[in-house]
């Protein structure tokens, strides 16, 4: 028992087990759409993976396991997100909840690798985030597309993306009018103003005691309740 | 006496700049009365008649002073629906707002706090985590609030949730990052020979994490309270900005979409009492305890 815990992702793999033998048991049962006959077979190959996976291989083994691994995850995943047929059934979940655990898996393995050398100690603080990200994305299409959310609630991200490839052009003067007019121009007079405020503050001692305090109060100021005044006053551009 | 001599020289300084800045910012509205009268205004009649507009560009102090008096203890005590005489808070007084406010801000700042410390106890304890979480709850901080918070609150709302808990939601969001921050650095602030020291003395782990870890991480879990009570009341307001059922928050837009400058000013000095409030209770709280556990300075 203490194997499993012990073990970095151990438990993790091993719900991923469980997870694919209910899936794959339904499936068999003759629940038809989804999991797909390709996807229960992706599934069983990355179990078949993450137990065939030691810290102990030598390392070309290891990244051709965790590679395989992440591939049979990916397009097992890519099947139960873009290939719904409508009516997910129990089936579905337990391969939903298997890939997200087999990513979980995978974070630990990667995790544990501890040799960085070279281009794996630059790339290998970026892996863990990326895979955690992509499978949020995942979970969220997933469930979005299975249970049918009002699209005005929640949209997909698929869709999020593609609205945001369609109009490139618009975002772009909306990112030029507030990151260069407003973020910009505000960062460098903000900066100047303390950098200057600070010299003097730090010259006089008497301001240091005086100025801090009032500081500390003007700072807790919602200063989102100052927006309408600054406006009334500015102007909008 | 040698502490608030300079904070009240500070504080007489901004008063002056801010009456002499309130003459010429009204100035424009009773040049053009003036005008329109046919008169001539006088200097001393411009300044005098600057002090005291009902919708000023830049309210002078003693009229948000005024304000602030007249919407609280004024509207409590004489006014019609105030505490005095109907027996329940007034919906116009900034004190039945403000409680509105602050029990949203609570809710919140408990929520982000116990989520922000059980997060931090996960980053700690799970390699796994430290790796893949940890970066994500940094970009969740640069997803501008504004923008988030009407969306928190669609959504929630339809699936059957409004009143306190979506603002109190917003309100977590906000005053969890500090938290998660400070106590990751906390509960890994004890250094190799304490831990060794532990190891000696063959110490479980829950032994190290509550006798260890956990006090060693106090001074940093008061700090980002601090920061986490504060940044918990920005975001109560900003979600109450699209509800409108009372709060601080309320005041403010209602105040700029009627044009009552004073009652925009007034709503803002009463959050910034809040706040500071809200964050001097922490540092009492803070003082306290670390004098009990003997690490006060």
């Amino acid at each position: 028992m203490s194997a499993v815990f012990n073990t970095a992702g151990g438990w993790q793999r091993l719900g991923m087990a469980l997870a694919v033998l209910v899936a794959v048991a339904l499936g068999v049962m003759g629940q038809g759409g989804q999991p797909s006959a390709v996807v229960q077979a992706l599934l069983v190959a990355a179990v078949v993976l993450a137990f065939g996976y030691r810290q102990s291989h030598k390392s070309a083994l290891r990244v051709a396991l965790l590679l395989g691994f992440w591939n049979a995850l990916f397009f097992a995943a890519w099947g139960l997100a873009l290939h719904q047929t409508g009516g997910e059934s129990a089936g579905f979940w337990a391969a939903v909840i298997a890939v997200w655990l087999g990513g979980w898996t995978l974070v630990t393995f990667v995790a544990e690798i501890r040799s960085a050398r070279g281009w794996w100690a630059r790339v290998k603080p970026l892996v863990a985030p990326l895979i955690f990200g992509v499978t949020v994305l995942w979970v969220w299409e997933t469930v979005v597309k299975a249970i049918e959310v009002p699209r005005v609630i929640l949209p997909a991200p698929t869709e999020i993306g593609l609205r945001l490839s369609q109009s490139t052009d618009i975002l772009w003067t909306d990112l030029v009018q507030t990151f260069v007019r407003g973020t910009l121009s505000g960062f460098a007079i903000g900066c100047g103003a303390a950098i200057l405020f600070a010299l003097v503050v730090d010259r006089y001692a008497f301001l240091r005691r005086g100025l801090l305090p009032v500081g500390n109060f003007l700072a807790a100021l919602p200063i989102i309740g100052t927006a309408p005044i600054f406006v009334m006053w500015f102007g909008f551009d | 006496m040698t502490r608030a001599l300079p904070i009240l020289t500070v504080v007489a300084v901004l008063l002056a700049a801010w009456y002499i800045a309130v003459v010429p910012m009204n100035a424009q509205w009773e040049r053009d009365q003036a005008g329109r009268a046919g008169t001539e205004l006088t200097f001393s009649q411009l300044v005098t008649n600057t002090m005291s507009q009902d919708r000023p560009v830049l309210p002078a102090p003693h009229q948000v002073v005024a304000e602030l008096w007249n919407s609280t203890v004024i509207e409590e005590f004489t006014g019609r629906r105030g505490w005095w005489r109907s027996g329940s808070l007034s919906n116009r007084s900034l004190i039945y707002h403000g409680w509105v406010t602050l029990t949203a801000t609570m809710l919140g700042f408990i929520i982000g706090t116990g989520a922000g410390i059980l997060l931090a106890v996960g980053i700690v304890y799970n390699r796994a985590m430290d790796a893949s979480v940890m970066p994500w709850a940094i970009a969740s901080q640069t997803i501008p609030i504004i923008a988030l918070a009407p969306m928190i609150i669609v959504v929630l709302n339809s699936i059957g949730i409004s009143g306190v808990v979506p603002k109190a939601i917003i309100a977590a969001y906000l005053s969890f990052f500090p938290v998660v921050v400070g106590m990751v650095k906390g509960l890994r602030a004890p250094d190799g020979m304490q831990m060794d020291l532990m190891k000696t003395y063959s110490a479980t782990g829950l032994a190290v994490f509550l006798k260890l870890r956990l006090p060693t991480s106090m001074p940093y879990l008061f700090t980002s309270l601090k920061v986490g009570i504060a940044a918990a009341l920005v975001g109560t307001i900003v979600g109450e900005l699209p509800v409108q059922q009372g709060g601080l928050g309320v005041r403010l837009l209602s105040g700029s979409y009627y044009g009552q400058t004073v009652q925009i000013w007034a709503a803002l000095f009463a959050a910034a009492l809040l706040a500071a409030g809200l964050v001097g209770v922490v540092g009492i709280i803070e003082r306290r305890a670390l004098r009990r556990m003997g690490m006060a300075t």
